[in-house]
């Protein structure tokens, strides 16, 4: 009946070579389908349509959040929203970061250009590209991200993720928050969010029989998201 | 059994509502830096109707697996040795659409899984052309595109006894660049039988089962914990 009701509105759009194609179209398709039993109406759901390849999910809704509006002077950062897309592609598409290198108390001689000084509980620290450092004999050693620190931008391939009413940047295991002054500074991790990747170094540890990853005193669960593997921040 | 002819009928008999066939998908992707590139897997699927579904997506660094046995569907990350599992009674269209709308979860060309390809694929049409006859790997196929508000999408079906798909083209004309997925279709198998035990999930060694979200919120609900500078 929907066919006739289809075939008769395509016929008003007077689509002649639509008209011709269908029936091959119709003699294919039916060898594809068998028992049909029960409809299905509904289309809806949070879905990133795109990741498909589908026809009849063609229209799902699109998870798109807003770009909040940075303030204080011009940034160039460039904030990924692809934690609500679902990526079932061979493919890292953030690309590898500077801090995607992070080794925890790795030893460096000298730091690299362009680095700049911070101060956090009275102890100095110094940041380039998204990992930290402190000084160490003979040089410096990588630390892990400290809670407070501002630096003017998160770093580059920051990944948005909206949580609590709060959006934060995550990067390199670090939760960036933008302040009043345009600065962003790191706050305590959110627990129960969900993250698209691991810190650079997370170990995995078991907990209570379950596979799970630590980074800097944060346990990270895997879970499932739109199908994919992600991981839920939690405590023990 | 809309839409057929006494040959396509008699052919949907000796099929009995299994198959088994292979698709090699290529996906237009952005890159964080802004670059356009071409994403590729394979995809092999066995269905048997109403009930069964066995997927696999390959890929050089990604394997998963996504079965449906008639009362649950299980995901499997094989690169990490991670599994879950939904609760989705009913058949394959149902499973689909749970997998797809609760969960958000992808299966790629789902539309040749369900039980009326014809009327998911038709039913939004606005229009469609008959662009011609065309090879597609070698096979003489009739190269079909129709329009929808939000896609165009395209069809190559194999022209003579056994006219299914082997080219799949979908537009996705609002999205930035209009990206495109394609598949190509092989392996066409309507007679092999499929057992029981295809559509049976077995955990591999050391397997973790690990929880499946429903689809995400955009503002995740958590709590924030004192942490060590």
């Amino acid at each position: 009946m929907k066919t006739a009701i289809f075939l008769h509105s395509l016929m008003q759009k007077r689509s002649r070579r639509f008209l011709a194609c269908v029936p091959a179209c119709l003699l294919a398709l039916p060898i594809l389908a068998a028992d049909r039993d029960g409809h299905r109406d509904s289309h809806g759901g949070s879905v990133e349509r795109f990741n498909h390849g589908s026809v009849r999910h063609s229209e799902s809704h699109i998870f798109r959040p807003p770009s909040p509006a940075f303030r204080g002077p011009d940034h160039h950062f460039v904030p990924r929203h692809d934690v609500f897309v679902h990526r079932d592609v061979d493919v890292d598409i953030r690309g590898p970061h500077f801090w995607h290198d992070f080794a925890f108390h790795r030893h460096i001689s000298a730091l690299p250009h362009g680095f700049l000084s911070l101060r956090i509980g009275g102890a100095p620290y110094f940041y380039w590209g998204g990992i930290y450092y402190q000084p160490a004999e003979g040089g410096y050693v990588e630390v892990y991200p400290p809670v407070g620190a501002a630096v003017p931008e998160p770093p580059e391939g920051s990944i948005q993720i909206y949580a609590g009413g709060q959006t934060y940047y995550y990067a390199g295991g670090a939760f960036y928050v933008q302040q009043p002054d345009g600065q962003f500074v790191i706050a305590p991790t959110p627990i129960g969010v969900v993250v698209p990747e691991l810190p650079p170094g997370a170990i995995e540890v078991n907990v209570n029989g379950q596979v799970a990853y630590q980074f800097n005193g944060i346990y990270y669960r895997p879970v499932f998201v739109n199908g994919v593997t992600q991981y839920q921040t939690f405590t023990p | 059994m809309r839409g057929t002819t006494p040959r396509v009928t008699v052919l949907m008999t000796v099929f009995n509502g299994e198959r088994h066939l292979r698709a090699e998908i290529w996906q237009d992707i952005q890159l964080s830096s802004g670059q356009q590139i071409q994403a590729g897997r394979t995809l092999d699927l066995q269905v048997r109707r109403p009930n069964r579904l066995h997927a696999e997506v390959h890929s050089p660094r990604r394997n998963r697996e996504l079965l449906y046995d008639g009362s649950s569907i299980t995901l499997l990350n094989r690169a990490q040795n991670f599994y879950g599992t939904i609760h989705a009674p009913g058949n394959i269209d149902d499973a689909m659409d749970t997998a797809s709308e609760k969960f958000g979860i992808a299966m790629p060309l789902d539309d040749f899984v369900g039980s009326d390809p014809h009327k998911d694929l038709l039913e939004k049409v606005t229009s469609g052309t008959d662009i011609g006859s065309v090879n597609v790997m070698g096979i003489p196929c009739e190269h079909l595109a129709f329009s929808q508000n939000n896609i165009d999408w395209q069809v190559w079906i194999e022209k003579g006894a056994k006219p299914v798909p082997r080219k799949f083209v979908i537009t996705y004309k609002d999205e930035l660049g209009s990206p495109e997925f394609t598949a190509i279709f092989s392996n066409w198998d309507f007679t092999t039988q499929l057992p029981d035990f295809v559509f049976k999930f077995e955990p591999p060694p050391g397997a973790s089962k690990i929880d499946v979200k429903e689809l995400r919120e955009e503002n995740q609900s958590h709590k924030t914990e004192k942490q060590s500078k």
